[in-house]
């Protein structure tokens, strides 16, 4: 047995050599931090134009409005991502943190050569949380969207980041892709990722300088639907009704709005509260078939004209309306998949391929 | 260390009297006696009378004067007087006759002792009693006549309640005794009187309840009262310091309450109260760390307001345990931790501060002790110039200057409120020094830090006991029906058990039924 004594000097030892080794190595006071709010990945000559935008705190949150932009861009190029993104410290006063990502914007043109190089690095730095979404910039660069200089939020990081959180619940066309569910996409067979698109609206003044705030109407960013992708390759865009049916079919759609114009006059617009979808797998004549059943529960909006909902023939008929019109959104999005594109974004390969294994 | 020890040891006390020395039979031996023992004290009063009738008998009364009552030494004169009337008698008496004739006259219903013992009468001397003894006669007697000025009973100081008995404590220990008699009229209720420090001779009561206090708490809590050797004892927490369990342990293992109803209640729980005279705090034991958590207007609170209340206080004892640790772990080695609105809103308020977050905790910390410190100390006259300089200079000057940041501020504050929601001062002091080291480990080593240092205080507090009981006692080494008093307070009618661990008593403190029947709940007016 260790006398007391013993243990007591070889406790000491313990906390007196924890000390000197573990020392402060992880610490980093948050005003030597340059936080990234979001990455814009574009192409330029075969090589990678990284662009970060770097929040300014001191613009941000300080109660008189700020005479300082809210973000500063670093752009830089490189062959290598990782390289690219550890080159900008030459250009930037302090270490850039990544924990707080909430967007990587990338450009169409690295999107059509595959992301799989891109998600990797995304992975695995130790730095990076997997709460961020990825987009991407549709009819611009990546750099021009996160330049631009958004109403209520300032930072066009943070803009898209809430915009396309409640696009998702409360108007269905555009799908909030984190990293994770991008790479498990990726790597399994019978399913293929899909991403929101953004553009850059109304812009009339290409000014990226705060001042522009003080007119009413500035440059906005919009989500405009997915695109569907074909492994880790761009393929096309999908309008806002197909991106609808999309979200229907995979059962994403939290609560939308939708109308039917019944005749000239009357027009009953209904809001969806709840959809559920089941996709399931049969084999027809030796083809497989998916059967998709999608539930859905309405609110009755707003009504013009004076078609009575109230009967409850008028109501039944509504219903089948509505149906049809749902159905309608639905087949044209997988038309447009399957025949323009070629592509299975749904995972229907991937429930056949559970239903039936040995096809 | 244990070389000096002995040498001190060694040393013989200054204030140990001598072997027992008798009186001598002749008055004016004794009186000088007393007097050289005294060292001629201006305050020592002698007054020697030849009786007018027998002019062989002498007498003589000796009390010191600041610590006698006058009234009664007046009456006592008086009485005296009627005695030496008695002509008849008084023509040939003895001195023993003298003696006995002087005793049944004024023992009455007085505290009197007699005896032969020369130090025994010093000591009583001193404690106020005055002293009579005749010329010729081996033997004394002494009446009590002891009273000091002191403070009458008021409202408490330190445990403010807003519901429930205002009585406090009060220095003089009699009254201390009355007030718990008076609350607990029972004839178990015992009282045990010491005497404790080799000069001061203090006065120690230890009360508790016969047949609910287990016999081994307190004998093991009276051979330790038995066992101190000190010089003087001014306060109780000289007698906690010494007699707890873990010494070296920062955590307070007796609880010290100014309030007779919590002391009775503790006594009604099978715990001991250690009564100290010259001090308005008395101990009581075992002391667990829940007690320090309660306060004893829990119990005068319906039990939902009152099991609220002591949530909050838990919430409020892990805030100012942990808030600036978590916040210095956070700001330097978490950041991914911090949601991101709330990080760029810090980020924004550490724009240009030159400190780093652990200095600028510690120093805004630092401030606020200091401000408390001062608080406590600073005559009350000019009270309130402490919270000028403290809220404005220090706090928003500080700000706007740009040395710290807002948080830190809002930090520091929350973390000051928190802690004077903990009802015990002794508790609300310790945990000060833990949330520094807290702190001084978060700056260091981040959350696992903090973790670790939990991790440790834990095992502490499990380890530590209180009079040989655990001190996480309901909540450590669970018991049956433990924990209807510790974070919630079950209705007085359901918590039917005294505390297992403390108490040696198994029967049922309340019967549970409601007199108000169902049938009558139903009625559209009872009564």
């Amino acid at each position: 047995m260790i006398n007391m004594k013993c243990k007591k000097i070889l406790l000491t030892f313990i906390i007196s050599t924890n000390l000197i080794l573990n020392g402060c190595l992880g610490s980093k006071e948050i005003n030597t931090l340059a936080l990234s709010i979001s990455i814009g990945i574009d192409k330029v000559d075969d090589e990678y134009s990284v662009t970060y935008q770097i929040l300014n705190p001191k613009a941000i949150a300080s109660k008189k409005s700020s005479i300082e932009s809210p973000v500063f861009l670093y752009t830089e190029r490189g062959k290598d991502l990782f390289e690219v993104i550890r080159r900008i410290t030459t250009i930037s006063p302090r270490k850039i943190y990544n924990s707080h990502l909430r967007m990587v914007v990338l450009n169409e043109e690295i999107a059509k050569e595959g992301i799989e190089g891109l998600l990797d690095f995304f992975l695995r730095d130790h730095e990076f949380r997997t709460d961020f979404y990825f987009v991407v910039a549709k009819g611009t660069t990546a750099n021009e969207v996160l330049k631009s200089i958004t109403p209520l939020e300032y930072v066009s990081g943070m803009e898209m980041y809430n915009s396309i959180k409640a696009a998702e619940k409360a108007w269905a066309p555009t799908k909030t892709v984190k990293i994770i569910e991008l790479a498990s996409k990726l790597v399994s067979e019978g399913v293929n990722p899909v991403l929101s698109a953004v553009e850059i609206v109304e812009q009339e003044d290409k000014s990226d300088s705060i001042d522009i705030l003080k007119r009413s109407v500035v440059s906005k960013l919009k989500l405009t639907g997915l695109c569907a992708f074909k492994k880790d390759k761009f393929l096309g865009y999908l309008t806002e009704d197909e991106s609808k049916g999309f979200n229907y079919i995979t059962g994403n759609v939290k609560n939308t709005v939708g109308y039917l114009q019944l005749d000239e006059k009357n027009r009953v617009t209904f809001e969806v509260i709840e959809a559920k979808s089941k996709t399931k797998a049969y084999m027809i004549n030796g083809k497989p078939a998916v059967n998709v059943v999608i539930d859905l529960t309405l609110n009755i909006a707003a009504e013009v004209g004076k078609y009575d909902v109230s009967i409850e023939k008028n109501a039944e008929k509504l219903n089948s309306l509505v149906e049809e019109k749902i159905k309608k959104h639905c087949e044209a999005s997988i038309k447009r998949t399957q025949e323009d594109l070629q592509t299975d974004i749904f995972g229907f390969g991937e429930v056949i391929h559970r239903a039936h294994p040995k096809l | 260390m244990k070389a000096f020890g002995n040498l001190f040891k060694k040393k013989t006390h200054i204030s140990n009297i001598s072997e027992s020395e008798n009186l001598s039979r002749n008055i004016n031996k004794n009186i000088e006696k007393i007097k050289n023992e005294l060292g001629n004290s201006s305050d020592l009063s002698i007054n020697l009378c030849k009786d007018n009738i027998n002019e062989n008998l002498c007498y003589v009364s000796i009390y010191i004067e600041n610590i006698v009552d006058k009234d009664t030494i007046n009456s006592l004169s008086s009485e005296i007087t009627n005695v030496l009337k008695a002509k008849d008698k008084l023509k040939d008496c003895t001195p023993e006759g003298y003696f006995n004739l002087f005793k049944n006259a004024l023992f009455g219903f007085r505290k009197s002792e007699e005896g032969t013992d020369f130090n025994v009468l010093i000591s009583n001397l001193l404690s106020g009693k005055t002293l009579f003894f005749i010329d010729g006669y081996n033997k004394f007697f002494s009446i009590d006549t002891f009273s000091v000025e002191g403070r009458a009973v008021s409202e408490p100081t330190s445990q403010n309640v807003i519901r429930g008995p205002k009585e406090c404590f009060v220095e003089n220990i009699n009254v201390n005794v009355s007030l718990l008699r008076n609350r607990i009229k029972n004839k178990s209720l015992r009282v045990e009187e010491l005497s404790k420090g080799n000069i001061t001779k203090t006065k120690i009561v230890i009360m508790y309840f016969d047949k609910i206090a287990k016999k081994a708490i307190v004998d093991e809590l009276r051979r330790r009262l038995n066992s101190i050797n000190i010089d003087g004892i001014f306060d109780s927490s000289y007698i906690e310091e010494l007699i707890k369990d873990d010494r070296y342990s920062i955590f307070p293992q007796f609880l010290s309450s100014e309030k007779p109803d919590s002391v009775a209640a503790a006594i009604l729980e099978g715990r001991v109260a250690i009564l100290v005279n010259g001090t308005a705090y008395v101990l009581t034991a075992p002391a667990l760390f829940t007690d320090f958590l309660q306060s004893s207007e829990d119990y005068y609170y319906p039990y939902l307001v009152a099991s609220a209340i002591r949530i909050i206080r838990y919430i409020a004892f892990f805030l100012t345990l942990i808030v600036p640790a978590g916040y210095i772990a956070l700001a330097t080695f978490h950041q991914e931790m911090i949601p991101t609105q709330l990080l760029i809103s810090i980020a924004a308020q550490r724009e240009g501060v030159p400190f780093p977050a652990f200095v600028e905790a510690l120093f805004m910390e630092g401030t606020f002790e200091i401000l408390r410190e001062a608080g406590v100390r600073m005559p009350k006259v000019i009270g309130p110039a402490i919270s000028i300089v403290g809220a404005l200079v220090l706090g928003q000057a500080a700000v706007d200057a740009g040395i710290i940041s807002a948080v830190i501020v809002i930090i520091v504050s929350i973390t000051a409120i928190s802690s004077f929601a903990i009802p015990n001062y002794t508790m609300s002091n310790c945990i000060r020094l833990m949330r520094l080291a807290l702190m001084i480990l978060s700056a260091i080593f981040g959350l696992y830090g903090v973790f670790m240092g939990l991790i440790v205080l834990i095992l502490h507090l499990c380890k530590l006991k209180s009079v040989g009981v655990p001190y996480m006692a309901p909540i450590a080494t669970a018991t049956k029906n433990g924990f209807k008093d510790t974070i919630l307070r079950y209705p007085i009618w359901d918590n039917k058990y005294r505390p297992i661990g403390i108490s040696n008593d198994k029967s049922p403190r309340v019967e549970e039924n409601n007199p108000v029947t169902t049938e009558q709940k139903e009625e559209p007016e009872f009564r």
